[in-house]
C-alpha cells in the first residue's frame, strides 16, 4: 500500500489509432470520443468499415464524419468487405495500428455473451491495444480515476508504463496499480487467533514484495508532474478482484494486459483473468499488447 | 484478563472451578446419556460409554475449550432408525451392526477434520436446518410420549402417525385399573423439566432439573423399599438395565453388513448431523466463553472424530458437541477442557459406584426428559419464530421439516436445499444471470488509505457462496474493524443475513466492528432483521413501508439525540441539491434517509442521496451521503477540497484555485477555487482555517446561499454519519451565524 508521489511527463504513447465506422446510435459517440483521443495523444486515426462501398455507404460515413467535425480529406478511411472481426484484424496487422478504439456494452445478455459480440470477440485474441468505450459521449469529459493492473507478468511493466503515459496526456491525477495475490499464496491456515495473526503477517509480507515490484516499474517511469500513483494490494481472484475494485472505485478506465492465449468458449464458461472483466465490465477497457 | 494456561498448568491454575463446573455438567448428562441411549434403541450403558469416551478423547485432542462432548439430540433419530433396519426386527443384532456404521462415520468426520472442511455445516442454509432439527425435536416426541406414558409397543406407519397415536396412550392409561404408576412417574418427570426454569428457588435450583429426577425416582423405589408393605408397583421392563457386571456393557462393533444400503445411509447420516450438530454447538459455545477464545473448528472435529470411532468400537454412540450441556458448564465457570473430562469422571463414578441405585430409575421418567428435549426443538415459540422470519423461510422450514419426518434426514436436508434453491429463484429478479455467476467469485476485500477494511460484496449472496463469504470474514485480523458493503448486490438471502448478525457480535467481542452498508435500498421479505433483501427497483421504493434497516434504526436513534427529524422515505423534488456545481453533471434520482435539523439557526440537512450518470445501459448508479447546511447570511461561491477526484466538474465551471494569504500549509493540503477571489479570502479568517486544518478531510462547496459537504463515494457508515454532522455543526458554530 502506501501512497508515492510519482511525476510522469506526457510522452508519446499510441501512435496510430484505429476505430471502428459504424452506422449504429453510437456511432457518432464513438467517432467524437475516438477524435479526441487522437488530438490528445497527437496521434493520427484511421477509420476502418467493414462493408462494402458504396455511394450510399459513403454519403452516410461523409455525414457522420462532417458531424463530428473531422476533416474527411485528413483522414484515412478503409472500406473492406467481410467479417468485422476478421477485418478489422486484417487492417489492424496491415496499418500497424497500435491502438483501436471500439465501443462495447457493459453488460451483454446471456446468450451474446456466449456467443459473443464483435468488441468481445477482438478482445480476447486483440491484433493490437485496444480500448472499449462502453459508454460513449458526444462531449468533452475528463478520466478521473485510472485502474492498471499490477499483475506479476512480464507484460506488466509496459502496461502500467503505457497507461500512466495516457493518462497523464488526459490529466488524470489518480493511477492506482491494483496487485491481485492468490489467496492460496498465504500458506498459513486459519484455524484460531494465533494462525489468523501468522496468515496476517504473511499477507503483509506477500503484499511488501508485490509492492517492490511495482516500485522497480514505476522509477523507470520518467519524472514530472503531480500524478497520484497509488497501490492497492487485495487477495483474490485474478482478473475477478480488479474489476470489482474498479467497479467499487467508480473508476473511469480499467487498463488490463492482453491476453497470452487467444480466449475460447469454454473460458466464458469457467471465467478466468481477462474473461471476467469482459464478462462484466465495470466501465472503459483498455488492453494493451505488448507490441 | 490474565493468560489462561493450558494442560496440567491451566489446570493448576483454575483450581477447583473445573472439578464443580464438571461435577454440575455430570448431574445432567447422566440421566441424558441413559435416556437418550435408550431412546436411541440401544442398551442404556451405550451412553455412558459416549460419556466417558468423549469427555476423555475429545477433553485430550479437542480444539474448542468449554464444549462439553457426549450424545447427542439430534442422532438419537439416525440410530434409532439405524437399529431398526439394520437389525430387521433384532434390536441387539441391529445394535452391533450400527456400532460398525458409527466407527466408519468416526472415521470419516476425522477426515472432515484433516481436510479442514469443518466450514462447510455453514453452508446449509439455516432455515433447512431449522426444519430438520424441530423434525428430529418431533420424533423425538413421537417414539418418547409412549414411553413416558407406560404404552410399549405403540407402532404406526411413519413418524406422523405415531404422533397422532398419542390420545390414544392418553385414553389407555385413564382407563387402566390400577394405578399408572409409570405414566404419573413420565408426566412428574416432565412436569419438573417444563417448569424448573419458572421455579426461582435457590435451592432447588442447585441441583439440575435431570438429576431431580433421577433423586426423586430413586426416593420413590425407597419409599416403597422402607415404609410401604406393598411391592415396588413398577415392574423391571419398565426400570433401566443395567448388567450388574459392567464389563458386560462393552460390546463390539459388527462391520459384517458394510455392503448393505442400509448400513452406508446410516454412514453418511451419522457423519452428516454429527458433524452439523458439533458445528452449531461449538459455533454457539463459543460465543458464550468469556474469555472470547476461538474455537479450532478443525481440531474438534478430528477429536470428535476419533472419540466416535473409539465410542463406536466398544459400544459406544457417535460423540459430538452438545449446546445445552455446554451452557451449564460455562454458567458453572468452566475455563478450560478440564471440565469436559471431569463431568465424564464424575459420570463414570455414579455409574460404578451407584449401578444397583441407577436400575430403580424408571424408563418413563427418562422418557419425561426426552420429550422435553424434543418439545425444545419443535416448540410452537420455533414455528412462529421462523413465520416472523418471513412467508419464503417458513416454506423452507416446513417443507424440510415435513420431508425429514416422511423421508428420513438426508432426504430431509436436501430437499429442504432445492426448496431454498427454488424459494430464491422465485424471489430474484434477474434469474440467468444469477444462474450464471452462480460459482463465481463476488467479494473484494481492501484496505482503505485510512487503513481501514472494506469488504465489498457483488451480485447475490446466498447460502451458495457464503462459504466464500465466510473465508474472507474469517481472515479479518482481530483488532480490524470492518465495512461490509453490500451496495452492489441484487439479492441477499437469510442465511447470510443471520449470518453477519452473529458476525457483529464476534467483531464487537474482539473490540472492534462490522458496520454493514448498502441494504437501505433493497427489498425485504419481512420485517425480520434476518428478512432475505433483495435490490428494488425504483418504483416498489417509492411503496416501501416503514420496514427499517439496522443502519436506518441507528440514524433514527442518532437524529433523536440530536432532535433532529429523520425520515427513511425517499424524495424526489431536490431543487437545493441540483443547484451544486457537484451534481451539475449528474441526474439526481432521489433522496433517501433525510435527517432535517436547526443549529444555532442554520438549517441542516443530511441525507442518502442517488444519482446517476449517463443514461440507458450506459446508466453509473451512484451513491453518497451529503450534509447540506443553509446559513443566513450570504456566503461567498467556492469549493474546498483536498482530493482531486472532483477537479473534472471544477474544471467545467471554470473556477480558480485561491491561495489564502499567510496560510501556506493549508493551502498546500487544500484546494480552494472559486470565482470571486477577494471575499474567498475574506471569507477564509484565520479561525476556519484552523478549523478545517484540524479536522478530518471532507469535500466542500457552496451554491453562495448553502453548503454542501459529503465524503468518499459511497454511504457513509453509521459512524461516520454520525462524524459527519458533528462536523456540520461545529463547521456551523465557526461561521458565526
Amino acid at each position: 500500500m502506501g501512497l508515492i508521489k510519482h511525476n510522469i511527463k506526457p510522452t508519446e504513447t499510441f501512435t496510430n489509432l484505429a476505430t471502428a465506422l459504424a452506422f449504429s446510435p453510437t456511432a457518432e459517440a464513438l467517432l467524437s470520443e475516438a477524435k479526441r483521443i487522437s488530438e490528445r495523444l497527437g496521434a493520427k486515426l484511421l477509420l476502418i468499415h467493414a462493408g462494402v462501398k458504396n455511394k450510399v455507404a459513403e454519403e452516410k460515413a461523409g455525414l457522420l464524419l462532417e458531424k463530428v467535425g473531422i476533416d474527411s480529406t485528413k483522414v484515412k478511411l478503409i472500406w473492406q468487405e467481410g467479417d468485422p472481426v476478421k477485418v478489422l484484424n486484417e487492417v489492424c496487422h496491415k496499418e500497424k495500428v497500435d491502438l483501436l478504439i471500439l465501443g462495447a456494452l457493459k453488460h451483454e445478455d446471456v446468450l451474446k455473451y456466449y456467443i459473443g459480440s464483435i468488441a468481445r470477440k477482438i478482445s480476447r485474441n486483440p491484433p493490437c491495444s485496444l480500448l472499449l468505450i462502453t459508454n460513449p459521449q458526444l462531449t468533452k469529459h475528463s478520466l478521473r480515476k485510472v485502474v492498471v493492473t499490477g499483475d506479476n507478468h512480464p507484460k506488466t511493466s509496459n502496461t502500467i508504463e503505457k497507461a500512466c503515459h495516457f493518462a497523464v496526456n488526459f490529466n488524470v491525477k489518480k493511477i492506482t496499480i491494483v496487485e491481485e495475490i492468490d489467496p492460496k499464496k498465504v500458506k498459513t491456515k486459519i484455524d484460531d487467533n494465533l494462525t489468523l495473526e501468522q496468515a496476517y503477517h504473511e499477507k503483509k509480507d506477500l503484499q511488501e514484495k508485490e509492492d517492490q515490484r511495482i516500485f522497480k516499474i514505476l522509477h523507470k517511469l520518467p519524472l514530472d508532474s503531480d500524478t497520484d500513483v497509488t497501490l492497492r494490494c487485495v487477495f483474490g481472484k485474478k482478473g475477478y478482484s480488479i474489476s470489482h475494485y474498479a467497479e467499487v472505485k467508480k473508476a473511469s478506465l480499467l487498463v488490463m494486459n492482453s491476453p497470452d492465449n487467444r480466449l475460447g468458449i469454454l473460458d466464458r464458461f469457467f471465467p478466468h483473468d481477462l474473461e471476467f472483466v469482459l464478462s462484466d465490465m465495470p466501465c472503459d477497457l483498455m488492453i494493451v499488447h505488448p507490441n | 484478563m490474565s493468560e489462561l494456561y493450558k494442560g496440567i498448568k491451566g489446570f493448576k491454575q483454575s483450581g477447583l472451578k473445573n472439578i464443580l463446573a464438571g461435577f454440575v455438567v455430570s448431574l445432567i448428562a447422566l440421566p441424558l446419556a441413559l435416556g437418550l441411549a435408550i431412546a436411541s434403541g440401544v442398551p442404556p450403558m451405550a451412553g455412558i460409554i459416549t460419556v466417558v469416551v468423549g469427555g476423555t478423547l475429545a477433553a485430550a485432542l479437542g480444539g474448542s475449550h468449554v464444549t462439553i462432548a457426549g450424545p447427542g439430540n439430534g442422532l438419537v433419530v439416525v440410530i434409532l432408525t439405524s437399529v431398526v433396519t439394520l437389525g430387521q426386527g433384532d434390536l441387539l443384532v441391529g445394535y452391533t451392526y450400527t456400532l460398525g456404521a458409527i466407527v466408519v462415520a468416526g472415521v470419516l468426520i476425522t477426515l472432515l477434520g484433516f481436510l479442514r472442511l469443518g466450514n462447510l455445516a455453514d453452508f446449509f442454509p439455516s432455515a433447512t436446518i431449522q426444519g430438520m432439527l424441530s423434525a428430529i425435536g418431533l420424533i423425538i416426541i413421537a417414539k418418547q410420549i409412549h414411553v413416558m406414558l407406560g404404552e410399549s409397543g405403540v407402532e404406526a406407519a411413519n413418524n406422523l402417525f405415531l404422533l397422532v397415536e398419542t390420545p390414544n396412550s392418553i385414553i389407555a392409561v385413564i382407563q387402566s385399573p390400577e394405578i399408572p404408576w409409570v405414566a404419573i412417574m413420565g408426566v412428574v418427570s416432565l412436569g419438573i423439566m417444563a417448569s424448573y426454569s419458572k421455579i426461582r428457588n435457590p435451592i432447588f435450583q442447585t441441583i439440575p432439573a435431570p438429576f431431580w429426577i433421577v433423586v426423586l425416582a430413586i426416593g420413590f423405589y425407597y419409599f416403597f423399599y422402607w415404609f410401604s408393605e406393598h411391592e415396588f408397583p413398577i415392574s423391571n421392563e419398565f426400570l433401566i438395565q443395567i448388567p450388574s457386571n459392567l464389563k458386560e456393557s462393552f460390546v463390539l462393533a459388527d462391520f459384517s453388513n458394510w455392503n448393505k444400503s442400509g448400513f452406508l445411509i446410516a454412514v453418511v447420516s451419522i457423519t452428516l448431523i454429527a458433524t452439523i450438530e458439533s458445528l452449531l454447538s461449538i459455533k454457539a459455545v463459543d460465543k458464550l466463553d468469556v474469555y472470547k477464545r476461538r474455537s479450532n473448528i478443525n481440531k474438534d472435529l478430528k477429536a470428535l472424530g476419533i472419540a466416535t470411532t473409539v465410542s463406536g468400537l466398544i459400544g459406544g454412540l457417535p460423540v459430538v458437541a452438545v449446546i445445552a450441556r455446554s451452557s451449564v458448564n460455562v454458567n458453572q465457570g468452566a475455563t478450560s477442557r478440564w471440565a469436559n473430562f471431569f463431568h465424564a469422571v464424575f459420570v463414570l463414578l455414579f455409574v460404578v459406584l451407584f449401578t444397583n441405585l441407577l436400575t430403580k430409575i424408571p424408563l418413563s421418567a427418562l422418557a419425561g426428559i426426552l420429550v422435553f428435549t424434543g418439545y425444545k426443538l419443535a416448540s410452537p415459540k420455533q414455528f412462529k419464530q421462523m413465520y416472523n422470519l418471513g412467508k419464503d423461510q417458513f416454506v423452507i422450514f416446513i417443507a424440510t421439516l415435513l420431508a425429514t419426518l416422511l423421508f428420513g434426514l438426508i432426504n430431509g436436508i436436501l430437499i429442504g436445499i432445492l426448496v431454498t434453491f427454488g424459494v430464491q429463484l422465485y424471489l430474484m429478479q434477474n434469474r440467468l444471470e444469477f444462474v450464471r455467476t452462480l460459482l463465481r467469485p463476488n467479494t473484494l476485500l481492501y484496505e482503505e488509505e485510512d487503513g481501514s477494511l472494506h469488504l465489498s460484496v457483488k451480485g447475490h449472496s446466498s447460502f451458495i457462496n457464503y462459504l466464500k463469504l465466510k473465508e474472507v470474514l474469517d481472515s479479518i485480523p482481530a483488532n480490524k474493524s470492518l465495512i461490509l458493503d453490500f451496495s452492489l448486490t441484487t439479492f441477499v438471502d437469510n442465511s447470510v443475513m443471520e449470518h453477519i448478525y452473529h458476525y457483529k457480535d464476534d467483531f464487537k467481542k474482539k473490540n472492534s466492528s462490522l458496520e454493514v452498508i448498502g441494504l437501505d435500498i433493497h427489498d425485504s421479505t419481512s420485517e425480520h432483521p434476518f428478512a432475505a433483501r433483495r435490490m428494488m427497483r425504483f418504483t416498489n421504493f417509492m411503496k416501501k413501508g416503514d420496514v427499517l434497516t439496522a443502519r436506518q434504526k441507528r440514524m433514527k436513534q442518532f437524529a433523536k439525540d440530536l432532535k433532529w427529524d429523520f425520515k427513511s422515505k425517499s424524495i424526489t423534488e431536490l431543487p437545493l441539491l441540483e443547484g451544486f456545481p457537484f451534481f451539475r453533471r449528474k441526474k439526481l434520482a432521489h433522496a433517501y434517509n433525510v435527517f432535517r435539523g436547526e443549529h444555532k439557526g442554520v438549517r441542516v440537512k443530511l441525507m442518502d442521496v442517488e444519482f446517476y450518470e449517463g443514461e440507458l445501459f450506459a446508466k453509473e448508479v451512484h451513491k453518497h451521503t451529503v450534509l447540506m447546511l443553509s446559513p443566513i447570511t450570504p456566503i461567498p461561491r467556492f469549493r474546498l477540497d483536498k482530493e482531486r477526484i472532483f477537479d473534472r466538474i471544477a474544471g467545467m465551471a471554470g473556477f480558480e484555485d485561491v491561495n489564502i494569504d499567510g496560510h501556506e500549509d493549508f493551502s498546500r493540503r487544500f484546494r480552494v477555487k472559486g470565482k470571486n477571489v477577494e471575499k474567498i479570502k475574506a471569507f477564509f479568517t484565520n479561525d476556519l482555517v484552523l478549523f478545517f486544518e484540524t479536522h478530518p478531510y471532507y469535500h466542500l462547496e457552496s451554491d453562495g446561499k448553502n453548503i454542501l459537504i459529503l465524503k468518499g463515494n459511497r454511504i457513509s457508515s453509521i459512524s461516520e454519519v454520525k462524524a459527519l454532522a458533528i462536523y456540520g455543526t461545529e463547521l456551523i458554530e465557526k461561521l458565526g451565524n
